[in-house]
């Protein structure tokens, strides 16, 4: 038996450290590795379920090519790679190569990634998305207002006075930030939980406050009001660091009365809690990314960033605002979020004109050239893009579709072709993460079966079937000690690291601040924290202090839907990864509609009832949970449900995006739940 | 010292780390660990507390003492509860006996899986599956007091075996302060109701039946009561071995269930019902009157036995005053059925009583109080009948008296709650909001 360090490359906070033990070419054993001091106890349920996931008797291990009855049926590589090549030639032939699309998801983190984007640069361009699904609209907000997206280590919670999770469920998205949580408070640390929903996170703090969803920059604001009011303010942090202070003053216009009125969260706890922040510190803000997507998304985290401003609660320990580290994105350039823009640099001959947030709209209005074909890696966008049933409509309508997947997908179901894609142990890779501050190097720890093969020698393949010219540098030859080379090629010139450093397990990124802005330094055109952001202005066209924008309520074709969907993201999932895997079937509730007991009892549904949630966009169906954790006046589906569950909130949700970021409206839309007699 | 389960549940989110880890390591089709949560239902003025168990490797195991073939056995080297499922013939009396619900059912092979804190493992140096893999850092394997248990959680049953298992924790003595309140107003939509974890055991009720019955024919037969052809007392015998197999999982190794005599009280139901009904099909044959003697006793040793099944489970006193008992039903008909009147009319008074304070002491589910109520009504026609003439001789009187008997044995079931974890939360859980609606 071997043991080797290896490291969870999911979109996912944690991006846990953990020991694989491999026997006979199969894993038998997942242990926690205590060196990544973020996650010393070990990986989540998911990171468990690798033992399942990676030999799973449903894994994709051929090509599958569908016949004309709509079947699939194995076909051997070289078929599928002369059928796939001759395919993209006769596309880019008759309607030229931006007519193909080139969808990547965030399915798998990992700098082999861009063997890809070498590949469809070879073959001439295509037509790239911009944006992303799920958290610009805040890293935007940050970028605005502090100029660089990093924060303290995550460890550092733990001297924390106060903490303010507000709308995130690190309990079920970020489980090991619950063991600092939980340590801060036992040394008397006061924890708040502002979060509509009362979360397995919420149960763990003193307080929940339940705003009404999309109202939370009022809460923020009413807050800061106070702040400034009763003179629980860091003058001297504010006069040094902070320009715009008082137009930002001049600029607030609800007070605790006008946000109980907004947010429904009484008065005097406004007043209490501003207090607490003011006079408790220093205070650690957890915001979640729930919070940013709604249309007021980026306004909203301006808002929040205020509370932390105002206070001083930058560059020091225990405090800060911990919405996303990348200080290890040391090999990105450009860095997110500048690298979701439709232009971050010269990209040419890529045509980077679908937004993720509008897919499937924007996939069907698309011309010169209309989009006629598209290869999907990483990702499942039919099911986790806004408004699934144009993205679905949008695929159908086009001649050819490549989907490279480990498992049959509800977007793999659409493909003409499904190519089988490797899974993390299959091949060596360096990922970073977005809360702990590590670059970590995953190897290659198992042989695939069948014909399974990593992305970057199917691109090799294709590349040479294509005639493409090319050398390692660009998409290397077949074999991991060929990755690997072109790895260390790759993190060369970056920092004095080099792969074999990486070998030994997770290590600090380079340059890292354990504690961030302890220098004080701020990367915004004025160099310091700009509250009054003229290109919040010029970018974006918002106003350029931090404001409170109602979200729109419209009734769509006369009916106004009553209850407020809500998809957030569940322990057993990242989006619609894991929930098909026979451990977490077993171990874990099947999804369900979470509503409240009033909502339930007013429609006559009970705990178990099977349900129909609909609005304008369309209906689907599910199992109704009656719980005390969802407010009066929302429904919660959890994200990723595939069709054969009865399908997820995508179906139901109008695309739009973000008021800055080009990030994807999830929350906020609208919907009406009826009981399914069943006969 | 001794080596156990150390729990923080201030640290757990339920994630279920732990129980899919015990599935994985394992390849059981059920995990031996599960996440039992207080407040489900979310009450807001309430906390939520989850605490994960699999197996307490108790110093008195109640599974080991009560399993009737012996499957249980203590491990020398970790002091492990481990079931050699070989033994095991899936009579379910050890899910009966422990209050943590860690013995499992497998339904595929039919017999008892439950945790050895993965033995194999531990011999290697290495710790339980389920505690390397808990990601907060709440469950962990080491060495506890030797006697451990729990002095934070009200609702964590005990029931003098000493759990191998460490529970700390504050996290439920200070309920969430929630804003906006909801107040109680969810509840009123959704009342709390008491679920029970065990449901009527069909072919056990009529198997007990049966027994009660032919005991009381043997004493009518004795004494000179009212005549039972052998034929139908030997068909009741025959009827009631059935419906004892038909309870087990694992039939071709029935006999098994009389090895662990010594400790098991169904070992030992199981061995009196064996000589009984040797002794009462030679004694119906042959009408021998000394054999005839010898059965009676042993009938009635064999009813106090079944009695004491129950009550090595229950762990309640209450049980012992419940009026469906089979000694106590056993004496009665056979008063009936020798026409004993002032014997009857006591034992039904006694009965009576039982069933009245019954109705007191639990709180009354709908259909469970109509039967209590309909055979108490029976009971008390009867009793008249007696006190006024002969009843044992009317067939319809004599069917009217048996449904009531048969209706006191389904209540004896109904009733008979094994100390349990699911049923403690809930039971405490009531309590809590009750006390909180007062407050208000």
């Amino acid at each position: 038996m071997k043991e080797f360090i290896t490291a969870c490359p999911r979109n996912c906070y944690s991006t846990c450290t953990f020991r694989v033990q491999i026997e006979n070419n199969t894993i038998k054993r997942i242990l926690p590795f205590s060196g990544n001091l973020a996650t010393p106890e070990g990986p989540c349920i998911k990171g468990l379920s690798y033992i399942e996931r990676s030999k799973s008797r449903d894994r994709i291990t051929s090509p599958l090519l569908r016949s004309t009855n709509g079947k699939f049926y194995k076909i051997s590589m070289n078929e599928a790679f002369k059928l796939v090549s001759d395919k993209l030639k006769a596309t880019k032939e008759k309607y030229g190569s931006k007519s193909i699309l080139w969808y990547r998801g965030s399915g798998m983190a990992g700098l082999t990634n861009e063997i890809g984007y070498s590949f469809w640069k070879l073959f001439g361009g295509v037509t790239l998305t911009y944006g992303n699904l799920c958290w610009p609209a805040g890293l935007e907000a940050i970028r605005l207002t502090l100029g660089e997206i990093k924060h303290n280590v995550p460890w550092d919670i733990k001297n924390a006075r106060v903490i303010i999770i507000w709308g995130k469920n690190s309990a079920e998205t970020n489980i090991q930030e619950i063991s600092f949580i939980v340590s801060a408070r036992e040394k008397g640390c006061k924890v708040v939980v502002i979060d509509p929903r009362r979360t397995p996170t919420a149960d763990k703090a003193d307080m929940l406050i339940r705003p009404v969803p999309g109202t939370d920059a009022a809460l923020a604001l009413a807050i800061a009001k106070v702040l400034i009011a009763d003179d629980l303010i860091d003058k001297e942090f504010i006069k040094n660091y902070v320009s715009g202070f008082d137009e930002f003053k001049e600029s607030l216009e609800i007070d605790p009365e006008d946000g109980e009125k907004i947010t429904g969260v009484p008065k005097v706890v406004i007043i209490e809690l501003a207090h607490l922040i003011g006079t408790g510190g220093p205070v650690t803000f957890l915001p979640g990314y729930g919070l940013q997507r709604y249309t007021n998304g980026g306004q909203t985290i301006r808002s929040l960033l205020t509370l932390c401003i105002l206070t001083g609660n930058l560059g020091k320990s225990g405090a800060g605002f911990n919405y996303a580290n990348l200080q290890s994105s040391i090999y990105d350039n450009p860095k997110e979020p500048l690298s979701y823009y439709p232009h971050p640099v010269d990209d040419a001959p890529f045509r980077r004109s679908i937004s993720m947030a509008l897919l499937g709209v924007d996939l069907l209005r698309m011309r010169d050239p209309k989009i006629k074909a598209a290869w999907i890696e990483r990702g499942n966008p039919m099911l986790q893009s806004p408004d699934s049933k144009s993205v679905a409509e949008a695929f159908t309508k086009m001649e050819f579709k490549v989907v490279v997947d480990q498992f049959m997908t509800d977007t793999a179901s659409l493909a003409d072709i499904i190519l089988p894609a490797k899974d993390m142990f299959e091949q060596s890779d360096i990922i970073g993460s977005y809360w702990s501050p590590y670059i970590q190097f995953k190897p290659k720890v198992l042989f695939p079966e069948g014909d399974i093969m990593p992305e970057s020698e199917i691109y090799y393949h294709l590349a040479k079937h294509l005639g493409l010219e090319f050398d390692n540098s660009s998409i290397p030859e077949p074999g991991n000690e060929n990755i690997e080379k072109w790895l260390d090629n790759r993190i060369k010139g970056h920092s004095s690291l080099n792969l074999e450093d990486l070998r030994m397990g997770p290590v600090l990124a380079p340059g890292l601040q354990q504690i961030a802005y302890e220098d004080m330094k701020f990367k915004t055109p004025s160099g310091k924290i700009e509250l009054y952001s003229n290109q919040a202005k010029t970018r974006w066209n918002i106003s350029p202090l931090p404001m409170y924008i109602p979200i729109k309520r419209e009734a769509q074709n006369g009916i106004e839907y009553p209850l407020i969907l809500m998809t957030p993201n569940a322990g057993s999932r990242i989006h619609s990864q894991f929930g098909n895997l026979e451990v977490i079937k077993q171990v874990i509730e099947s999804p369900a509609a979470e509503l409240s007991y009033t909502d339930a009892e007013s429609r006559s549904i009970i705990n178990g009832d099977k349900i129909r949630i609909y609005n304008h966009k369309g209906s689907i169906e599910s199992f109704a949970r009656v719980t005390g954790r969802i407010p009066v006046g929302c429904i919660v589906l959890n994200n990723g449900i595939w069709l054969n569950e009865g399908g997820g909130g995508n179906f139901l949700i109008e695309p739009q995006e973000t008021d800055i970021g080009f990030g994807a409206v999830f929350h906020g839309n609208r919907v009406e739940v009826e009981k399914v007699d069943s006969e | 010292m001794r080596k156990g389960f150390i729990i923080n549940f201030d640290l757990c989110v339920d994630c279920k780390a732990c129980s899919a880890s015990c599935l994985l390591e394992n390849r059981w089709s059920e995990s031996a660990r599960t996440i039992y949560t207080y407040n489900t239902e979310s009450i807001s003025v309430l906390p939520i507390t989850h605490l994960s168990l699999a197996c307490n490797h108790c110093k008195k195991p109640a599974c080991l003492y009560g399993c009737p073939t012996g499957a249980f056995a203590k491990d020398a080297l970790t002091s492990a509860i481990i079931i050699d499922s070989e033994k095991c013939i899936g009579c379910r009396y050890c899910i009966w006996n422990c209050p943590y619900d860690a013995p499992k059912l497998n339904l595929h092979s039919g017999v008892i899986v439950k945790c050895d804190f993965c033995h194999s493992r531990i011999q290697e140096g290495d710790e339980p599956a389920c505690t390397a893999a808990c990601p907060t850092g709440s469950l962990r394997f080491g060495e506890i007091p030797e006697i451990a248990g729990n002095d934070v959680l009200n609702w964590f049953p005990e029931k003098d075996i000493n759990p191998g298992i460490k529970i700390n924790g504050t996290r439920d003595q200070f309920p969430l302060r929630i804003f906006p309140e909801t107040g109680m107003e969810i509840q009123r939509n959704n009342p709390l109701s008491e679920e029970k974890s065990i449901s009527c055991e069909w072919s056990l009720i009529l198997f007990s039946f049966l027994i009660v019955l032919s005991a009381s024919f043997n004493i009518s037969n004795l004494l000179g009561g009212r005549s039972i052809d052998p034929i139908s007392s030997i068909v009741v015998l025959v009827l009631a071995g059935i419906f004892s197999i038909f309870h087990l999982r694992k039939k071709v190794k029935a006999c098994k269930a009389i090895l662990n005599y010594k400790n098991s009280p169904l070992s030992r139901e199981i061995i009196l019902f064996i000589i009984y009904s040797a002794i009462s099909f030679v004694a119906l044959v042959t009408d021998h009157h000394w054999l005839q003697l010898v059965s009676v006793l042993i009938g009635l040793l064999l009813l106090i036995a079944i009695d004491n099944v129950y009550t090595f489970a229950d762990g309640s006193t209450l049980m012992k005053f419940h009026s469906g008992q089979t000694f106590l039903t056993g004496l009665l008909i056979s008063s009936y059925l020798i026409n004993a009147v002032y014997p009857f009319i006591f034992i039904a008074s006694v009965k009576i009583l039982f069933n009245l304070y019954y109705l007191i002491k639990k709180r009354p589910i709908n259909l469970l109080f109509n039967l209590r109520i309909f055979r108490m009504a029976f009971l008390l026609i009867i009793s008249l009948s007696m006190i006024s003439g002969n009843a044992t001789n009317d067939t319809i009187k004599y069917i009217i008296f048996l449904s009531g008997e048969f209706a006191d044995r389904i209540l004896y079931y109904a009733d008979f709650e094994p100390v349990n974890i699911k049923s403690e939360i809930n039971k405490f859980l009531i309590l809590s909001y009750h006390e909180k609606e007062g407050d208000k």
